[in-house]
């Protein structure tokens, strides 16, 4: 029995080309991924440039947004300050006007530190 | 009023005049108008508005301000266009770029209680630098002493009985104006432009007239004593029964001018234009 075994481990092996259709199979065998991961790869950047397009589009809407923001708040303050001045300057001018209402501020009136006091109140 | 309560009312209305924008200035004029405390009242307003910051402020809006008294107030390019300023006082004012330009002034106004020496509108001391008043008419102004009113616009302003002693009106426009019965004493008009003015039995005493235009002038019945007019160019000129007395004309241009019965006494000609003169 282990002779056997060894005349047909001493035999030398009979060097076996691959046939064509072998070949062939090979090729298609491994094709087919080198295919799918250029695909991928391709895929991948492609995915990856329209994310960063996207991404560039939600940043400058953002930025866009928020100058709006700033403008419109700028506006509204400014609209707001104008409203406090126009205000103010309405409270002086009744203020003024009820100075000189309640002064006897007419010729030859008597016009007392009192009555001073009372209208620069 | 003591003078310590008139200060206060006084100082509290200009601080409040200098806070104020322009509609509000003018309400607040206004009020104190309606009510009779800025008017002419003897030597001042009960409230007076000298100081007051009044520029750039449009008073066209306002057509009867009547005896107001703007006497030393700031109203550097104010507008009165259009309006009743009757026996109106801007004493002291400033009133350089202000537009006066179709006010009128018929002097009829008699609750001024005023000076009687000042029966009418006063501009005295006040300072109108290119001040309009276009076609301004006015019966009794005073301009005089001491105003200036260099290159002020008087185009085809009508006056009756105005002075304008020792007031500056170098390079004034006088084009087509109409002074009649004027007083002007010590008044400098050089290089002024009175085209086709008229300045019909108008009193003129030492008033400088160096190289003015006096072109088609209607000078009829006017009174020169002691005038400059060296340079005055006065072609065409009418100075019919007009007396000119010790005045000098140097190189004036008389050409085509009518001198016909008038009374020149001590006058100088030198180098002077008489072609076509009709003396």
């Amino acid at each position: 029995m282990n002779n056997s075994v060894d005349i047909e481990t001493r035999r030398p092996m009979k060097t076996r080309f691959c046939t064509f259709y072998e070949r062939a199979q090979l090729l298609i065998g491994l094709s087919v991924p080198i295919v799918i991961g250029i695909y991928t790869f391709v895929q991948y950047n492609n995915e990856q440039a329209i994310a960063e397009k996207n991404r560039q589009q939600d940043l400058a809407i953002l930025n866009e947004t928020r100058i709006k923001d700033l403008e419109l708040a700028a506006d509204v303050r400014a609209h707001d300050l104008s409203m406090a001045d126009d205000q103010q300057k309405e409270d002086l001018l009744i203020k003024y006007q009820y100075f000189v209402a309640n002064c006897p501020i007419k010729i030859h009136m008597p016009f007392t530190s009192k009555h001073l006091l009372l209208c620069l109140d | 009023m003591s003078d310590k309560n008139s200060h206060a009312v006084y100082f509290k209305t200009l601080v409040t005049l200098s806070r104020l924008n322009a509609a509000r200035k003018i309400s607040l004029i206004q009020s104190l108008y309606s009510i009779n405390l800025i008017q002419r009242h003897g030597e001042s307003p009960v409230i007076p508005l000298a100081s007051a910051d009044l520029a750039n402020i449009n008073f066209s809006v306002v057509t009867e301000f009547p005896c107001i008294a703007f006497e030393g107030a700031l109203l550097n390019n104010a507008s009165f266009r259009h309006a009743n300023i009757d026996r109106a006082s801007f004493k002291k004012a400033k009133l350089s770029h202000a537009d006066f330009s179709y006010t009128i002034s018929p002097n009829k106004q008699r609750n001024c209680n005023d000076n009687d020496h000042e029966d009418g509108i006063v501009f005295r001391e006040a300072y109108m630098y290119r001040t309009k008043f276009i076609n301004a008419s006015y019966i009794s102004a005073y301009f005089g002493q001491f105003a200036m009113a260099n290159e002020a616009n008087f185009y085809g302003f009508k006056c009756v009985s105005c002075d304008f002693s020792d007031v500056s009106l170098i390079r004034a426009n006088f084009t087509e104006a109409s002074i009649q019965a004027g007083k002007l004493d010590s008044t400098t008009f050089s290089r002024a432009n009175m085209t086709e003015a008229c300045l019909h039995k108008s009193y003129f005493q030492t008033v400088e007239l160096s190289d003015t235009i006096m072109t088609n002038v209607n000078g009829t019945e006017a009174e020169f004593n002691k005038c400059v007019f060296s340079g005055a160019y006065l072609v065409n000129s009418s100075f019919n029964q007009v007396k000119i007395i010790q005045s000098s004309m140097l190189k004036v241009n008389l050409t085509d001018a009518d001198l016909s019965k008038s009374n020149l006494t001590k006058v100088i000609f030198i180098s002077a234009d008489l072609h076509y003169v009709n003396m």
